[in-house]
C-alpha cells in the first residue's frame, strides 16, 4: 500500500511491500499483467545486453543502467495513455522501453547508427521520440522537471486532456529546477505527476548524506500538493499510486509528488568501482528487492501465468535482443551531412555556412 | 560534519508558530493592531523600546524623503518599505555586532541598523557604486538578483561555522524570492552542512504585481523549512516585539551551530514596489485599507503611549529630529565629488582582468583629451 504524506497528515514510514494474500491488481486484466511483465523483462535484458556490448567495446559513450528499477517506469507508463508524455533522465533506457520505443532503433542509437531514434547523434543520454510521447532522456540532472511542467502547461493552455509524467532521481530532488518546476506546476494545478526514483544514491553519494530529511515525498508540503511513498520494486504498488495521481491530474486537481523507494543494482555508470557501498548491501537488494522476481511470483500467485508461461516470454525477449543488436550493428553510421540537422531550426543555413 | 536530523524541539512560547507536519502554524504575536498586549513581552528596557520606535519612525521618514528626491531626479530609484518597518526593525534589533546581513533593495533600515552610514547607502541609490566596506559593519551590498543573497548568507554562515565564530549570517528576502531555485539550493545546502544562517522571508503579500497566492500553493512560506528538515517560524511582521523575540530565538539557534532556520514575517507593502510602479493597478483597495488598519508604527506607538513612554509632544520632536538627520545625510552625499570610474573597477576586482585594464587606459586617454 502506498503511504500518503499530505500537507495535513503526518508522514509515516512506508510499508515494505504488499502483504501476501492481499494483492491488488487494480484495473489490470490478465493480458495487461503479462504485458507489464514482458516490458520489465525487456528492460532488464536490454540493459544486460548493453552491459555486455559496452564491456566488449561494441558501443560507446557513458551508460547508466536501470537494472533493479524496472518496476517504476513500467508501472508508471502503464498508467497513462494516448497523447500523454514523459520526461526522463540520464538513466533513461527503461523509460523509453516502457513508453513503447523499440529496442532495435534504441540499440542503434546507443551504437551511434543512423537508424537510431536520433539518427545516432544522441546516444544513451539523449534518446527522444516525440511520436511515442517520450520527450527525452537528459544528461542534465533535474532538467526533465521544467520540461514536463512546460508540456503540462501546453496541455492546460490547449485544453487537452493529457498528462505529463516526470521521472527524476533523488539527487535531482536537490536541484533548484525541482523547486521551481514543482512550485510552478502546483501553483497552476498543471496536469503533471512527479515521480522521484529514490535509488539510494546520487552518483557516489548516499541519500543519507545529501538529503536532510528521510523522504523526498515530504517536500510536497512545500508546494501544497500530496506526497506519496511507494515501494519501487512492487510494480502493483507503483501502478496504483501513479494511476490515482494521473486521475487527479486529469481532473484538474494538480500535481502529485510520488517517491518510489528503489535500488540500483549496478554501478552509477558502467565502470563505477562502487567504493561507497558494500557488496553485501547490493547482494541483499538483489535477493529481496528484485522487481522481476517479485512480480513473477505475484503473477503465479494470482494464477495469471505459470512458470512455463514466463519462461516462454524469456525466450521471446532473448531472441528480440539478439535481433536488436544485429539491427544496430548492421546499420550504417550517419553521414557527415546530418551533423547539424535536428539541432537548429535554421539547420540548413548553419550547415551550409559551416 | 554530522547531518542535522530534523528540527529540534522549540521553546513552548514558539510551539504554535513553528511549522510541523499535521498542523498549520499560528503567527507569533505580542501586540494586537491597537497596541494592546496579547502575548508574552520581551525583556527590553524602556530606552531600548524607544530606540526601536525611533528606528521605525526613521524608516518611514526616510521613505518619504527618498521618494520626494527621486522625483526630483536626485536618486535613480527607491523601493519603499512603508508598512514593513516592524519586520525590519525587530530583526535589526535582535542581531548582534559581528552578525552579517545580506538583503535585497527594500531593507535599507536593516542595513542602517547594522551601522551602515545613510550617506554611504545613498550613493548607491544615486546611481554610484557601493562605497562602504562591508567588513566594517556586516551590512553587505544590496542584491538585485532575486533570492541570490540566500547563497551569500549560507556561504558566510558556513564560513562562521568552519572558523568557529559565534556569528550569524542573515539573508533577508521577499515572498517572491521563495520561488527561485537558488533559494532552494542555498537553504538545502546550508542545512546539510550546518551553516550558521537565518533565512528571513518578509512576506509583504506581493512580488511586484504577483500576489502571494499565485507565488506558491503552500499554506505558508515558513513551512518550506520542512523540505529541508529545518525549523520554520511564522510571525506577525507588523508587531515589532513579536518579530524581535522570534528573531532572537532564531539567531541564538543558528549561532549555536544547530543549522539554518527560516522565519516568515507576515506583513504588507503599503507603498509602490519601486518608484517605477503604480500599485493601484493591481492591489485591491479593500486589501490596502485592511492593512492600513494594521500599520506597525501606529500599533507600536499606541503600546508606548499606554505605558506612558510616548505622547504627541515627543512625536513632534522625533519627527523633526529624524528629518534633520536624513536631510543632513542627503546633503553630505550630494556634496561628495563624483567618484572616478576607476573606483568602480577597484571595488569589484582585486586584480582587474586585462580587458578591463585596457578599457581603463582608453578611458584615461579620453579624460585627458577632454580636460582643457
Ligand atoms: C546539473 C548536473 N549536475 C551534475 C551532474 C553529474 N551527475 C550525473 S548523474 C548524477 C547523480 C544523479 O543522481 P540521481 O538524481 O539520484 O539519479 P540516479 O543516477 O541515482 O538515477 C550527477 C550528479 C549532471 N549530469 N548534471
Ligand atoms: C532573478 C530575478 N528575476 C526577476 C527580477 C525582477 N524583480 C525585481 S523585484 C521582483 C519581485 C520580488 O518580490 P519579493 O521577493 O516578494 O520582494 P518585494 O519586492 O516584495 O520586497 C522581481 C520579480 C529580479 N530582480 N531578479
Ligand atoms: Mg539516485
Ligand atoms: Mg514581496
Amino acid at each position: 500500500m502506498a503511504t500518503i504524506v499530505s500537507p495535513i497528515e503526518p508522514a509515516i514510514a512506508p510499508s515494505l511491500g504488499t502483504a501476501p494474500g492481499a494483492l491488488d491488481r487494480h484495473d489490470l486484466t490478465d493480458r495487461d499483467l503479462i504485458d507489464v511483465y514482458r516490458t520489465m523483462l525487456r528492460i532488464r535484458r536490454f540493459e544486460e545486453r548493453v552491459k555486455d556490448l559496452f564491456l566488449e567495446a561494441r558501443l560507446y559513450g557513458s551508460v547508466h543502467l536501470y537494472i533493479g528499477e524496472e518496476a517504476v517506469a513500467t508501472a508508471a507508463c502503464k498508467a497513462i495513455g494516448d497523447g500523454d508524455v514523459i520526461s526522463s533522465t540520464h538513466r533513461g533506457h527503461g523509460h523509453c522501453i516502457a513508453m513503447g520505443l523499440e529496442t532495435g532503433p534504441m540499440m542503434a542509437e546507443l551504437m551511434g547508427k543512423v537508424t537510431g531514434y536520433n539518427h545516432g547523434k544522441g546516444g544513451s543520454m539523449h534518446i527522444a521520440s516525440l511520436d511515442h510521447g517520450m520527450l527525452g532522456a537528459n544528461g542534465i540532472v533535474g532538467a526533465g522537471i521544467p520540461i514536463s511542467t512546460g508540456a503540462a502547461l501546453g496541455f492546460w493552455i490547449q485544453e487537452r486532456p493529457n498528462v505529463a509524467l516526470c521521472f527524476f532521481g533523488d539527487g535531482a530532488a536537490n536541484q533548484g529546477a525541482f523547486h521551481e518546476g514543482i512550485n510552478f506546476a502546483a501553483g497552476l494545478k498543471l496536469p503533471v505527476v512527479f515521480i522521484c526514483e529514490n535509488n539510494g544514491y546520487a552518483q557516489f553519494q548516499s541519500v543519507k548524506q545529501d538529503l536532510p530529511i528521510e523522504h523526498v515525498a515530504t517536500r510536497a508540503i512545500s508546494y501544497g500538493i500530496p506526497g506519496v511513498i511507494v515501494q519501487g520494486e512492487d510494480v502493483l504498488d507503483v501502478y496504483g499510486a501513479v494511476k490515482e495521481a494521473v486521475r487527479r491530474a486529469r481532473a484538474g486537481d494538480g500535481p502529485t509528488l510520488i517517491e518510489a523507494k528503489t535500488y540500483r543494482f549496478e554501478g552509477h555508470f558502467l565502470g563505477d568501482p562502487e567504493p561507497y557501498r558494500t557488496r553485501a548491501e547490493v547482494a541483499a537488494a538483489r535477493a529481496t528487492r528484485d522487481p522481476l522476481k517479485l512480480f513473477g511470483a505475484q503473477l503465479q500467485e494470482l494464477g495469471v501465468a505459470t512458470a512455463e508461461d514466463l519462461q516462454a516470454i524469456h525466450v521471446q525477449i532473448d531472441d528480440e535482443m539478439e535481433r536488436a543488436i544485429e539491427f544496430g550493428e548492421s546499420s550504417p553510421e550517419p553521414p557527415a551531412s546530418v551533423l547539424l540537422t535536428d539541432i537548429f531550426t535554421g539547420a540548413d543555413e548553419h550547415g551550409r555556412a559551416s | 560534519m554530522p547531518l542535522p536530523h530534523g528540527p529540534d524541539p522549540v521553546p513552548e512560547k514558539f510551539a504554535a508558530c513553528s511549522v510541523r507536519l499535521g498542523a498549520d502554524p499560528e503567527p507569533f504575536r505580542v501586540l494586537d493592531p491597537d497596541g494592546h498586549v496579547v502575548g508574552p513581552l520581551p525583556e527590553l528596557d524602556d530606552a531600548t523600546l524607544l530606540a526601536l520606535y525611533r528606528w521605525m519612525a526613521f524608516g518611514r521618514a526616510l521613505d518619504g524623503r527618498a521618494l520626494a528626491i527621486q522625483r526630483q531626479g536626485r536618486l535613480t530609484v527607491w523601493a519603499p518599505a512603508t508598512g514593513q518597518e516592524a519586520a525590519l526593525a525587530g530583526m535589526g534589533l535582535a542581531m548582534e555586532s559581528g552578525d552579517w546581513v545580506f538583503t535585497a533593495y527594500r531593507e535599507p533600515l536593516l542595513l542602517l541598523m547594522r551601522g551602515l552610514a545613510l550617506e554611504d547607502l545613498l550613493q548607491y541609490f544615486r546611481g554610484l557604486y557601493w562605497v562602504a566596506n562591508p567588513y566594517d559593519t556586516g551590512a553587505w551590498p544590496i542584491q538585485i538578483v532575486i533570492a541570490d543573497q540566500t547563497l551569500h548568507a549560507v556561504g558566510a554562515g558556513l564560513g562562521f561555522r568552519l572558523q568557529g565564530q559565534p556569528h550569524v549570517a542573515v539573508a533577508s528576502v521577499g515572498d517572491g524570492a521563495t520561488s527561485q531555485g537558488d533559494f532552494y539550493e542555498a537553504i538545502n545546502f546550508g542545512g546539510v552542512f550546518g551553516a550558521q544562517a537565518l533565512i528571513y522571508i518578509q512576506n509583504n503579500g506581493w512580488a511586484i504585481s504577483t500576489p502571494r497566492a499565485r507565488q506558491s500553493a503552500s499554506q505558508t512560506l515558513a513551512q518550506k523549512a520542512l523540505a529541508f528538515g529545518l525549523p520554520g517560524l511564522l510571525v506577525d511582521g507588523n508587531d515589532p516585539l513579536a518579530v524581535y523575540q522570534v528573531a532572537r530565538h532564531a539567531l541564538d539557534r543558528a549561532r549555536a551551530g544547530e543549522g539554518p532556520i527560516i522565519v516568515e514575517a507576515l506583513t504588507y507593502r503599503l507603498g509602490a514596489h519601486t518608484t517605477a510602479d503604480d500599485p493601484t493597478r493591481y492591489q485591491p483597495p479593500d486589501e490596502i485599507a485592511a492593512w492600513r488598519g494594521r500599520d506597525p508604527i501606529i500599533r507600536f506607538r499606541r503600546f508606548l503611549e499606554r505605558r506612558g513612554l510616548w505622547d504627541a509632544g515627543r512625536e513632534a520632536v522625533l519627527q523633526a529630529e529624524v528629518l534633520v538627520e536624513i536631510d543632513g545625510a542627503i546633503a553630505r552625499a550630494e556634496a561628495r565629488p563624483t567618484p572616478s570610474f576607476d573606483r568602480v573597477i577597484e571595488s569589484t576586482w582585486a586584480i582587474p582582468p586585462p580587458r578591463l585594464r585596457a578599457y581603463q587606459a582608453a578611458r584615461h586617454a579620453i579624460d585627458r583629451e577632454e580636460t582643457p
